[in-house]
């Protein structure tokens, strides 16, 4: 048999290296054992706790928007407390006798101050359902120009009054040059409990 | 020439062998550093992970109980008077800083001689305003250059015409209705002799 080719000559190196190639094919054997034993499942674990951590950081985020809805909610409806509290007491009439202060007399003055002429004027509280507001509801007819007409209502819409205009009316005046208007008007109180 | 080789132990290429097992070695070394370094590593994230995952975990069971315990101081129908008495209170608000003055100023740039305006009435829907403008004109041309020109000058939207008669005089009693976006100014002073 020839010696110097083929499988007897790798046997024969074998066996030369024999402590070598056992010490090689032993720390080969471990490392496959230490992956298949340690790494894989290691890697199976931490895949798993990746999941877990993504999960957990969602889960966060999603308590994180819930406790800031409830904050908001909480401090909100706080804070729309105060400001409806100052806007009853500060912004609106406190009370009918209030309301009729600041509209009866001013509303007269104000058109007076317009040059128009006050014909007639009617006042009705209306506490309209599901309300917490009362509307002290006003109907007004004046007469003049339309210019005076104009300056009436700037001067009601710039004045510190809370008065709203709900809806004009205009018609002729009986002598035709002049201008009869019927303004409704609101203002508004909260009906305390006495 | 004899090319027999008639030795017992036959030279043979031993800087061959020892490269195939110089070879056989890096690759074993280097899976050694691969096994360690993927221990090192992965057992490092494990810990790393695990210990963020069970911080999330507690934050947010904190968070959810605080919520819960803010949820528990509302009272679900003071809430629902105080969200009502707000909407209320903005809707009058809003009524009173509509200016009649730049709606007044639409109408004397856009009204033409032989229309006259009886009735206004604004009204809120959905945040913006509606006006209802009842008028008189004489002919359809007049009342159809009035929208034209309500709609022409951009505050107004949408307008229509939504009922129309004729009278005993032969004038035409329309409600035209539009969508009005106030202009972003404060309202103008009256000019002195405006309008007709």
């Amino acid at each position: 048999m020839d010696s110097t080719h083929g499988l007897a000559l790798v046997r024969r190196s074998a066996v030369e290296y024999r402590r070598l190639v056992i010490g090689l094919g032993a720390a080969a054997v471990i490392n496959v054992t230490v992956y298949a034993l340690v790494v894989y499942p290691l890697a199976t674990r931490v895949a798993n706790v990746t999941e877990r951590e993504q999960a957990a950081e969602q889960a966060l985020a999603s308590a994180r928007v819930e406790h800031a809805q409830a904050s908001g909610t909480l401090t909100g409806k706080s804070r729309a407390s105060v400001e409806l509290t100052t806007f009853y007491s500060e912004v609106l009439p406190r009370d009918l006798a209030g309301a009729r202060r600041l509209t009866y007399l001013r509303l007269a003055q104000l058109a007076r101050e317009s040059d128009l002429e006050y014909r007639r004027a009617t006042y009705a509280p209306v506490v309209e359902s599901g309300s917490t507001l009362t509307r002290l509801q006003i109907k007004m007819v004046l007469e003049g120009a339309y210019a005076d007409m104009r300056a009436f209502i700037y001067q009601l819409e710039t004045s510190p009054e809370f008065v709203v205009i709900d809806n004009l009316q205009l018609a002729e005046g009986a002598d035709g040059g002049s201008l009869v208007v019927t303004l409704d008007m609101s203002t508004y109180y909260r009906e305390t409990a006495q | 020439m004899l090319r027999t080789n008639l030795a017992t132990r036959p030279f043979y290429n031993v800087r061959a062998v020892q490269i195939v097992l110089g070879a056989a070695i890096a690759i074993v070394l280097g899976l050694t550093v691969f096994n360690v370094a993927q221990i090192l590593r992965l057992g490092a994230s494990q810990y790393t992970l695990g210990a963020r995952a069970a911080q999330a975990e507690q934050e947010a069971a904190r968070l959810r109980a605080e919520a819960a315990r803010i949820r528990a101081q509302i009272d679900p129908q003071e809430l629902q008077v105080v969200a009502d008495a707000a909407q209320e209170a903005n809707a009058i608000i809003d009524q009173r800083a509509f200016s009649w003055t730049d709606l007044l100023a639409e109408f004397e740039a856009t009204l033409p001689p032989d229309v006259r305006i009886t009735a206004v009435q604004p009204r809120l829907e959905k945040d913006s305003f509606v006006i209802a403008i009842a008028v008189e004109s004489r002919r359809s041309e007049d009342l159809d250059a009035f929208i034209e020109a309500l709609e022409g000058r951009g505050a107004f939207h949408n307008v229509l015409s939504v009922q129309e008669q004729t009278n005993t005089e032969g004038l035409i009693q329309a409600v035209v209705e539009g969508a009005y976006v106030p202009p972003a100014q404060p309202p103008a002073a009256p000019a002195q002799g405006a309008g007709q």
